[in-house]
């Protein structure tokens, strides 16, 4: 009898370990006024950002959860603590992180990672950034890479308040506004006129805390001309809780600048990600996004673009993997506002051991987006009978003066395919594992190296026998 | 008069985000007072195919499993019910065809129930006319049962006025080896509102749509289609094809879902959309929902205007812009009419077409 071809899920064990809550300050679990103030005053707010939690929880309040989408009523905020940290403050060195937090990120491979190919690396545990650090040479450059909560009280101050959820306003969505009410942590970058960054900044999320969420707000500022890559990773281990986390991305793309937004996203398999990613991109700009989604029990995650500059382009390329356990609603969205402006996304998904994955899109192309173009590639690739994956994208045009593309497949592992490459001596086995891991390359060959073999190892397809 | 208010319809099968205000339509007002008149060549097929008016509907029962495109919101309408049955092994040669006569601004409402027995064949031509008629309503719904190895082919053509507002929903099922096929000419009036579900429940049974749509001035066209496979090795085709200008405003919702135990199954959806003025709003969403391993899907959209080396090569040849425009968007719309199984009904289509575009 001929065997089925089985794909592991994902080996999750160098993410899964986890440390005791001992020492940490944490939050009574819920969402309340008095909550929010509590974390206000953990934080020393200025005046204007606790006025904006609070208004921001009155949102939360009046927003109803999504009537599309995953299914998320298993995730009751009243056992959420919103804030958990372990006070040690935030480190430019790693020698003086507590030893059980540098741990964790040794085992993650940050420390490392920072010494061969990154020009600064932020690292936030639970609630908190635990450390921060930029090379000297790129801060001699006058980039500014640092915690966000710093930059609130310091010289950038009034940047921050001129710029934060701006791009995502808390009545966006109740998740949104969520995050507006209670986000704590993550990272502020500013990159001044003409400055190029060859190599990239990385900040990583570590959730360790159980029933506990993650807030954490990015902030990027890229003026005309400059370029930046920026990776963002994210981990936690597994609990039997529901973990949340609702972070929030805002990027703001200078004249002719580019920013290229990388994300390897492996939350554990008890995380509802509900993370909101925006980007506005002037004259000439481009962002690039590159996005892996392998974790979480539920997400819900789609990056946007409004392209407001002339000429300003968007290109999104991203892989999502649906276990089981898993729903992962992922997808892209964009908003061509000005003439000769591009989008590209190009997607794959694949589903196994009853995971869900759900590819979801918009383009709107607004009146005055002449010349614009766009484009949508997705591919679902289904590994198993007992999983699902839907496609649905949108489009909303509205000059003649555009050019729009898109297309779909959905399907199996084609049997063409591997014929063909059975035909050039290469056995049915090793065809059908060439022909899975080929179809994620979209996303590893956009990588730096190190975190493409990372985003390889993460997958560890395994395959063996052969379709019966 | 009956009069049905805020109703929904064109319900996507799952719904995205709300911004986009693509999940659903809302009808604010309708009122219908009376059925169309109907006529068709009922003589041709004496003895192949029974027709029964005017029937109640506690004889439709069996009618009550097929879903349409628009949704139950317009079931409470009381309309002249038509039941058309075609029996066993008839292969019929030439087309049924209904027409509805639309006068003096009148609001009608009317269904046509078909039941294709085995083995059996038709084509049915369903066209809507208007005589000193500019304005009114149409509601028209088309329920079928295609049984196995049978086959019904429907044309629809929309010859009213451009200030009507229509709703024609259409709803199949096929058994096994069944093929149910839709090709529609959609001209839009004021609000146009059109829908078609085929469930495709016997194995091997197909679904093929082709469809053809112009509006142009301030007129609201919607339409959402879906294909539903449940049977094993099930085919879906769906074609559609516009043109749109002035100010018009569309949405097409085109769904081939593919449930669980539909292995073998394949679906197909292209759109492709001309647009002729800055002021069209052109909305497209085309879904795959896949729950089982052994199917392929593939869709499409091409969404823009006419390519400019066209417009060059035309214009080399004489030929303006605009009239250029209505060449390419003539020749849309005529890819579909020639599909329609009457040179008599091909030409009034195109006669009538040639005074819209």
């Amino acid at each position: 009898m001929s065997e089925k071809t089985y794909v592991e899920d994902i080996d999750r064990s160098m993410y899964d370990f986890r440390n005791e809550d001992k020492d940490a300050y944490r939050i009574s679990a819920g969402l309340t006024a008095d909550i929010v103030e509590q974390i206000s005053n953990e934080k020393d707010d200025p005046e204007w950002m606790r006025e904006f939690r609070l208004k921001s929880l009155e949102v939360y309040n009046r927003l109803q959860v999504p009537e599309w989408g995953p299914d998320i009523s298993e995730l009751n905020i009243d056992n959420i603590a919103t804030y958990v940290t372990k006070k040690s403050g935030m480190k430019e060195s790693w020698e003086d992180v507590p030893d059980e937090i540098k741990d964790t990120f040794d085992k993650l491979g940050i420390p490392q990672a920072e010494r061969t190919s990154l020009a600064g690396v932020g690292a936030q545990y639970d609630s908190e950034m635990v450390y921060h650090n930029v090379q000297k040479e790129v801060e001699e450059l006058g980039v500014v890479y640092t915690d966000i909560e710093s930059a609130l009280k310091g010289e950038y101050a009034d940047m921050i308040k001129e710029h934060f959820m701006h791009l995502v306003p808390p009545t966006d969505h109740k998740f949104a506004a969520l995050h507006g009410a209670v986000w704590s942590g993550g990272s502020f970058v500013y990159v001044p006129k003409g400055v190029k960054l060859e190599i990239p900044l990385q900040s990583y999320f570590r959730l360790n805390a159980a029933g506990a969420g993650q807030f954490e707000h990015t902030l990027i500022i890229l003026e005309e001309d400059s370029y930046l890559h920026f990776i963002e990773g994210c981990s936690a281990p597994k609990y039997n809780v529901a973990n949340l986390h609702a972070g929030c991305v805002e990027l703001y793309v200078g004249k002719n600048a580019k920013l290229r937004y990388s994300t390897i996203e492996n939350w554990s398999k008890n995380m509802y990600n509900l993370n909101t990613k925006r980007a506005i991109v002037e004259e000439g700009g481009t962002v690039e996004w590159v996005s892996g989604s392998f974790g979480s029990h539920v997400s819900y995650l789609y990056p946007m673009s409004i392209l407001k500059g002339k000429g300003s382009k968007m290109e999104f390329t991203g892989v999502t993997f649906a276990g089981k356990g898993q729903n992962l609603d992922t997808g892209a969205k964009v908003v061509h506002a000005a003439p000769d402006t591009s989008s590209y996304i190009n997607t794959k998904s694949i589903s196994k051991s009853g995971g869900c994955s759900t590819f979801r899109s918009s383009v709107v192309i607004n009146k005055n987006a002449k010349h614009s173009k766009a484009s949508v590639s997705c591919e679902s690739l289904m590994l198993d009978d007992i999983s699902r994956s839907d496609t649905i994208p949108a489009m909303d045009i509205r000059t003649a003066d555009a050019d729009v593309g898109h297309e779909a497949k959905i399907g199996r592992i084609s049997d063409d395919a591997v014929f063909y490459l059975m035909s050039r001596g290469i056995s049915e086995e090793n065809a059908k594992a060439m022909i899975v891991s080929g179809f994620a390359d979209n996303v590893s060959k956009e990588l730096p190296l190190e975190y493409a073999m990372e985003m390889n190892n993460l997958i560890k397809l395994e395959m063996s026998g052969s379709i019966g | 008069m009956q009069e049905l208010n805020n109703i929904t319809v064109n319900s996507l099968p799952v719904k995205t985000w709300n911004f986009l205000r693509m999940n659903e339509s809302k009808v604010e007002h309708i009122e219908v007072d009376k059925s169309a008149v109907v006529s068709m060549n009922r003589e041709d097929f004496k003895g192949d195919i029974e027709f029964y008016s005017n029937v109640d509907n506690s004889k439709l029962a069996d009618f009550s499993e097929v879903t349409t495109g628009i949704g139950n919101s317009l079931e409470d309408i009381d309309a002249d019910n038509e039941l058309i049955v075609i029996k066993d092994n008839i292969k019929a040669d030439k087309p049924l065809i209904i027409k509805y006569k639309y006068n003096d601004n009148t609001k009608c409402a009317n269904r046509l129930f078909f039941v294709s027995n085995q083995n059996s064949s038709l084509d049915v031509i369903v066209l809507f006319e208007a005589e000193n008629s500019t304005a009114g309503v149409s509601v028209h719904e088309i329920k079928s049962i295609v049984k196995e190895n049978a086959n019904l082919n429907i044309y629809t053509a929309n010859l009213l006025a451009d200030g009507y507002v229509t709703l024609h929903n259409c709803g199949a099922r096929c058994a096994d080896n069944a093929t149910f096929s839709l090709v529609q000419v959609i001209t839009g009036s004021e609000k146009t509102y059109y829908g078609g579900y085929t469930k495709l429940e016997g194995k091997n049974s197909s679904f093929l749509s082709d469809i053809a749509y112009y509006a142009n001035k301030e007129q609201i066209l919607d339409m959402n289609y879906v294909a539903k496979h449940t049977g094993r090795k099930t085919n879906c085709d769906m074609s559609a094809t516009g043109v749109l200008d002035d100010d018009a405003k569309k949405i097409f919702r085109g769904t081939i879902d593919f449930v669980k135990g539909c292995s073998g199954a394949k679906g197909n959806e292209r759109e492709d959309v001309l647009l002729l003025s800055d002021n069209n709003v052109n909305q497209t969403i085309p879904l795959i929902l896949c729950d089982e391993e052994d199917v392929e899907g593939n869709h499409g959209a091409t969404i823009g205007k006419i390519d400019d080396e066209v417009i060059f090569y035309l214009g080399s040849r004489g030929i303006s812009r605009k009239e250029a425009e209505r060449m390419m968007a003539k020749a849309r719309i005529k890819a579909v009419c020639d599909k329609f199984p009457s040179d008599e009904i091909r030409d009034q289509i195109t006669t009538y077409m040639e005074g819209r575009i």
